[in-house]
């Protein structure tokens, strides 16, 4: 930063002073973390390519736990037990999926839950409408599907051209746009839903339920747009540094734009899920699931402060959510000694997170 | 016979079985004797320097002060033995006065643990004008321009009863006479008997002030000899173990249509009026002192700061509302002068930051990115450049020594064939086997049709390497000179002087 607009603006020079304790740290010129050789081989092992990573930790934690489950709990191992935390998992990980693309960017999304009840009562509303006519259907799957993406594209709006807080931003959608639901329905549900788009819920195609055909599809689609194409690049780099990508020709902005849209259309297709699974519109559609969303983004390894994730991370860090819940509560655990087991091991998370950073200096 | 205030023998470092630090023997042989230590980025300066402070451990050899072993096993170990280091990014709180910074770790006049603001700044005072500070105590260090800072970082190290100072490249943020005021500083100090080791890639400031030259090279120390036995020539061939035979590369070229043209650009009180054409084939150099405009010039013109008058054409049409996107997609490149953060993405790896301005031309179907063009293109971009990396794809550009992420910042550009190409300050912090490789590079470019416009603080190589160099004075182009008239007082006095703002194309 050139002294001279130091001087005239009066800016603190935040970054020579604050980043000095770092420099006088010492910078080694190879790899911060153990090579081959040398004792302890399982230890540095581990350290690379283990703990280097959040993502394989939740891995290999899922499966322990897994394994565990199925040996020590009584119960978990049934087939219809397993069916059901499959079901459940479609949920969390469409939305958490979504969710992942904000987190990338530093952000937050609070208003999936609103997606979900205005999406909900609407389609439902829709096709109650319509009489269950298949034309109502594709009206109310067109309709829910607009709704994700318009409450994302006025998250997006406020994030990007009114400089608001995603906390912030998305906060107020949520206020205003649950609240809409619920004042809409007065609390109540709606019913009439037809045959057909129950189906998306409870149909099975080629012997899978549909709603896992769908999460498979919407991981894979999500995997692949954010490792492989070149939207996944621009992602990655602005969430790392905004003023960098922009000189380097990458349109922030816009790519922030499209991260909510993006969280926003994926909330929406988990509402059509849901209602076509619960068989009615509801507002109070997936109201509590925000802590395991954040949970599951989290423990897959995506960093809060943007710039790091994985898809599959967050795939896991969803299942492993899942799991525990249905396994503690299986062994009788009450869901609030559940919810501190939660945050303790997103506690554990982001301690990991620091001391994996702290080795790349 | 009196010991020597500091003696390394053998030291020897390695990070993951790269060796570092081979076998180094230096001494600094008198007490007051000013060691000045050169070397390129990479050779190992600055991981020596941590060695000695105590927050790096070596792998093997002995250091000795005074001729006895000095194990430090932290920097408070070394700030105990007398030893302190001036890092290049001063350790400062800028949020915090003078005097709570010089006393960080304990006031004068403190009782039961509750500090006296009026004890310590009035000590402060004192630490204050032992290097010629009359300043108050309370100033917040944000309030204080760089080489104040310094000069307070200075009166630490005293305040700590420094007997071995340690300055690491403490010029590149200075104006000239607060350059001067901290030589006459050193000279005192090593009259009063504290022995300094002068790291910095200004090789004549090196040679003004030290009496001792060593050089490193590739972690070892190829030589150490008392400054008159010296010189700049034979300092530059140790540090790059070959014979420069020019430190500027310079061809005479033909320069073509123009390019990219400002016309009566203003920002604010910041820079006003400025007009001037960047022709297809030739290197403009713009000179000017600190505070000039230079760089919010180049802002301005590439649209990352607004700009309130004037207008810019880019192949002879006018760009409306000029954007970073919009310059990559037309191949005008934009080099800035803080690569740390606005010109890479620190944590990530060598291979991501280079093919980073270069994305959209890697799309292929469905927007997948073409990965075999991205690793051919990288891997072209390090050859090209001889960027020092162990995996392209692992290491992150934080790791890299200051001249090779300068490099990647360059790469990243060169990988879109620019045909103009907007530099601001690109060899800062960049050894001099490095330097003369960049300017290379930009002679190439402009010898291929583009168009350079080369933002320095260094009339030397802009001297060396321009066709023709433009001065920013104060917000107003001062004046132009061609390469026949290249001469540094003239520079200097169109920098310093009056406005003679005729527009130059």
């Amino acid at each position: 930063m050139s002294v001279d607009r130091a001087e005239r603006t009066g800016e603190a020079a935040a970054e020579p002073a604050p980043a000095a304790p770092e420099q006088a740290r010492p910078r080694p010129e190879g790899p911060a973390r153990a090579g081959p050789g040398g004792s302890g081989g399982f230890r540095r092992w581990f350290e690379v390519h283990v703990a280097s990573s959040v993502e394989r930790v939740s891995m290999l934690a899922f499966a322990v736990f897994l394994l565990g489950s199925i040996l020590f709990v009584p119960k978990f191992a049934n087939p219809v037990n397993l069916g059901n935390m499959l079901v459940q998992c479609t949920d969390l990980i469409i939305l958490a999926c979504g969710m992942t693309f904000v987190f990338m960017n530093g952000g937050i999304d609070f208003s999936v839950t609103a997606v979900l009840a205005l999406g909900s009562v609407t389609g439902a509303a829709v096709m109650q409408h319509g009489g269950g006519s298949p034309a109502s259907v594709a009206e109310a799957i067109a309709a829910m599907l607009g709704i994700g993406l318009g409450i994302g594209a006025l998250n997006g709006l406020m994030v990007t051209r009114l400089r608001m807080p995603s906390f912030i931003a998305t906060m107020a959608s949520q206020l205003i746009f649950s609240g809409a639901a619920l004042w809409w329905t007065q609390s109540s549900t709606i019913g009439g839903i037809p045959r057909s788009f129950l189906a998306i819920g409870r149909g099975r195609v080629l012997g899978v339920e549909v709603p896992i055909l769908v999460m498979v599809a919407v991981v894979a689609a999500c995997a692949g747009l954010l490792h492989r194409t070149v939207f996944g690049r621009c992602v990655f780099a602005v969430g790392t540094n905004h003023r960098t990508s922009r000189i380097s020709g990458i349109p922030v902005r816009r790519t922030i734009f499209q991260l909510f849209i993006l969280c926003g259309g994926l909330a929406a297709v988990a509402a059509i899920v849901m209602t076509a699974r619960s068989g009615a519109g509801m507002p109070g559609l997936g109201k509590s699931m925000l802590m395991d969303i954040v949970g599951a983004v989290v423990i897959g390894g995506t960093a809060v402060t943007g710039g790091k994730g994985s898809i599959l991370g967050t795939a896991t860090g969803a299942a492993l959510i899942i799991a525990l819940n249905n396994s503690l509560n299986l062994l009788g655990i009450e869901w609030y000694v559940i919810n501190a087991l939660k945050g303790g091991m997103i506690t554990l998370v982001a301690l990991l997170g620091v001391v994996q950073a702290k080795g790349d200096v | 016979m009196t010991p020597h205030p500091l003696e390394l023998r053998r030291i020897r470092k390695s990070f993951s079985g790269v060796k570092v630090l081979k076998d180094i023997d230096l001494v600094l042989p008198d007490k007051g004797a000013i060691l000045g230590l050169v070397g390129e980025n990479g050779a190992g300066k600055s991981t020596l320097m941590n060695v000695l402070g105590g927050v790096l451990p070596r792998d093997s050899g002995e250091l000795l002060l005074d001729g006895l072993p000095y194990h430090p096993a932290g920097p408070v170990d070394a700030d105990r033995a007398g030893i302190a280091i001036i890092h290049q990014e001063l350790n400062l709180f800028s949020n915090m006065t003078i005097a709570e910074n010089l006393y960080l770790t304990g006031a004068p006049g403190t009782r039961l643990h509750l500090l006296s603001y009026r004890a310590m700044n009035r000590a402060a005072r004192a630490e204050l004008a032992r290097v010629g500070l009359d300043l108050n105590p309370a100033t917040r260090v944000s309030e204080l321009s760089m080489g104040v800072r310094q000069l307070v970082e200075i009166a630490k190290a005293l305040s700590r009863e420094a007997r071995i100072v340690v300055f690491d490249e403490p010029t590149t943020s200075l104006a000239t006479h607060e350059k001067e005021r901290l030589f006459r500083l050193i000279r005192e100090l090593s009259e009063k008997g504290v022995s300094i080791i002068y790291i910095s890639h200004a090789l004549d400031d090196v040679l003004a002030l030290c009496h001792h030259v060593a050089v490193l090279r590739d972690g070892t120390l190829v030589g150490q000899s008392p400054v008159r036995e010296m010189t700049k020539e034979r300092m530059i061939a140790m540090m790059v173990g070959r014979k420069l035979d020019q430190l500027f590369p310079w061809v005479p070229k033909r320069p073509g249509e123009v390019l990219l043209r400002v016309d009566g650009l203003g920002q604010g009180s910041i820079f006003r009026d400025v007009s001037l054409g960047l022709r297809a084939g030739e290197i403009v150099g713009m000179f000017g002192l600190m505070g000039a405009g230079r760089s919010e010039l180049l802002r301005a013109v590439y649209g990352v700061d607004p700009f309130d008058a004037g207008r810019v054409l880019f192949r002879g049409a006018p760009v409306r509302r000029p954007e970073p996107s919009w310059w990559v997609e037309h191949g005008v490149a934009y080099i800035t002068e803080n690569r740390r953060e606005e010109g890479l993405l620190m944590p990530k790896t060598v291979k991501e930051n280079l093919v980073l301005a270069n994305l959209r031309r890697l799309r292929r179907t469905l927007g997948a990115v073409d990965t075999r063009r991205e690793e051919r293109e990288s891997e072209e971009a390090i050859g090209r450049l001889r960027i020092k990396t162990y995996d392209k794809a692992r290491q992150a550009v934080r790791m890299l020594s200051g001249g090779n992420q300068q490099k990647v910042v360059i790469g990243k550009w060169l990988v879109t064939r620019p045909t103009v190409f907007l530099v601001d300050e690109p060899t800062r912090g960049v050894d001099v086997g490095a330097k003369f490789e960049i300017y290379s590079h930009l002679n190439a470019l402009a010898g291929e049709g583009s168009a350079v416009l080369f933002v320095s603080s260094e009339m030397e190589e802009l001297m060396g390497v321009c066709d023709r160099i433009l001065v920013l004075s104060r917000g107003r182009l001062a004046g132009e000179l061609a390469r026949p008239e290249f001469d540094q007082h003239r520079l200097l006095e169109l920098a310093i002087g009056g406005h003679d703002a005729r527009s130059v194309a």
